[in-house]
């Protein structure tokens, strides 16, 4: 066509007939839905994204230092951080969580995540820019002080045998025992095993509430005054933590759960995290398997528990059961806490479930962590226990993979993290 | 082929006929998917969507369109007089025509 590009009448038409093409092509069918949605069916958009996580650079180089998350080369996905205070611990969680959402945030399978945020960094007004870089709004701000989570943590069994509502009973009484750290008989646990099979009967097998938990087990108990579960499902019920109905989606949205009201060891910030990572677990045997092509598998969630070490200090089970299989659905966790000999707890080896245990600066070393995790000795190990002393803030030490692999080499580099917060 | 455009043109060029008209459906049918709502409880002031978008959206949708376009169809067009704000093309530092 033979057109004046200098013309501003031309030019004018050209662009008038670009804007009239665009707004019929809008106006048709769900063209406008599946423009918003930029899910393309022939495009990058409708890939796996390449989850190769730039967190900074080796140290030496300047060559970017990234973590393969997604492809079929790795074992899991699942992240762990040891770092005492102001050795950069939550500038590298931010930075990663950050690169976790912007790689993802164009294609058809963005990443969510769900943070519990102990000390309200994450969620106060002064860091308003931290929501931008995880590009979400201030709405993913949940603050149970102020309005109960809207999810119910408990199990659905509708249509389920009953000696699941059973084996999952004793679970969760074992559970509320090791938050509430005082000491219960077998009697109490056992009674409170029973009064949730008969909260669930009395729901017809759906999902029950700390109050109709807590009424079962005070039929059941003979002890008018009350015991120490009594107490610890009195103080859930009283603050009303959760919705008796689900109201959001967990996996399909990206959460901040403000916990800075809480004392960090206190029975109701544990029963908090370890009740959502019981909701994810539940979640997880619904959802189908994720998307997976030759080289990349789909990741749909990530879940960051700072200050992890109230999480590892009893038996778990959630917990353990989403590190170990969570990859199958796509679901990644990353647990951060300021004393490395934390993540091997006697009920869970960690480090062994993890892909990427990064150190940072440490305030005790543990020698036995050291050696098992670098399988170093000698020479080496004091090496790199020299490199775990001298570390600076923004550093980290991490596994070398090759030389793990071909059994020479130093079994450990440095990461020179970016600085984003 | 390189079409080479002067900034300056992006200042003289002019809106089609009724342009806000024709954009009021689609602008409403986004304001409708992004925001959820029912079109009785639209108000555009609230949605951040402002007339600009609406034509940036359009016409990159447009220029995505892989249709046979004719001098025929263009000289149809009726020109106002009134001109399409530069910014329209030059929001962050966005120049639509210049990489043609």
């Amino acid at each position: 066509m033979d057109v004046d590009w200098n013309s501003s009448g031309d030019l004018s038409r050209i662009i008038a007939f670009e804007i009239h093409l665009g707004l019929n092509f809008l106006m048709q069918d769900d063209n406008l839905e599946r423009m918003l949605m930029a899910v393309p069916e022939h495009s990058a958009f409708g890939t796996i994204p390449v989850l190769d996580l730039e967190i900074g650079v080796w140290a030496g180089t300047e060559q970017q230092a990234k973590l393969d998350i997604n492809s079929n080369n790795i074992n899991n996905s699942q992240i762990l951080v040891a770092g005492a205070s102001g050795s950069g611990k939550t500038n590298l969680l931010m930075t990663i969580m950050h690169q976790f959402r912007s790689i993802a945030a164009d294609t058809r399978y963005p990443v969510n995540f769900l943070l519990f945020d102990y000390k309200d960094e994450y969620s106060a007004t002064a860091n308003s820019s931290w929501l931008n870089l995880l590009d979400v709004s201030r709405s993913c701000i949940l603050n149970p002080v102020e309005k109960p989570l809207p999810f119910n943590p408990f199990k659905d069994f509708t249509n389920r045998p009953i000696n699941e509502i059973n084996l999952y009973s004793s679970e969760m009484a074992s559970c509320l025992c090791a938050l509430s750290r005082v000491s219960i008989s077998a009697n109490m646990s056992d009674r409170l095993s029973r009064a949730i099979v008969e909260a669930y009967r009395k729901t017809h097998q759906k999902p029950i509430t700390f109050a109709m938990m807590l009424e079962e087990y005070r039929l059941l108990s003979d002890d008018s005054q009350g015991d120490s579960i009594t107490s610890v499902l009195n103080q859930l019920v009283t603050n009303n933590l959760f919705s008796a109905e689900d109201k959001a989606d967990l996996l399909g949205n990206s959460y901040i759960i403000k916990l800075g009201t809480f004392p960090q060891d206190g029975p109701l910030a544990k029963a908090i995290v370890y009740f959502m990572m019981s909701k994810l677990n539940n979640i997880y045997e619904l959802t189908p398997p994720q998307d997976k092509t030759e080289e990349r598998v789909q990741i749909r969630h990530f879940s960051i528990i700072d200050e992890a070490h109230h999480m590892l200090r009893f038996d778990n089970r959630p917990l353990r059961r989403l590190i170990v299989e969570g990859r199958n659905k796509g679901m990644s966790i990353i647990l951060a806490t300021q004393n490395m000999a934390e993540f091997k707890s006697e009920y869970f080896d960690f480090y062994a479930n993890a892909e990427y245990p990064l150190i940072m600066r440490q305030q005790t070393i543990d020698d036995k962590v050291l050696k098992d995790l670098f399988g170093v000795n000698g020479r080496d190990f004091q090496e790199l226990k020299e490199a775990v002393a001298a570390l600076q803030k923004g550093e980290l030490i991490i596994k070398n993979q090759t030389a793990l692999q071909m059994g020479f080499g130093k079994r450990w580099k440095k990461i020179l993290v970016n600085r984003l917060v | 082929m390189a079409i080479n455009i002067d900034n300056e043109m992006f200042s003289k060029i002019r809106q089609e006929v009724s342009l806000y008209d024709k954009l009021a459906p689609v602008a409403e049918k986004i304001v409708k998917r992004v925001n959820l709502r029912t079109s009785d409880d639209v108000v555009y002031g609230e949605t951040g969507l402002n007339n600009n978008i609406v034509i940036r959206v359009c016409l990159l949708t447009g220029l995505s369109q892989t249709c046979e376009r004719t001098k025929d169809a263009l000289n149809k067009i009726e020109l106002s007089p009134n001109h399409l704000h530069q910014s329209l093309f030059m929001t962050n530092n966005m120049l639509v025509f210049i990489h043609l």
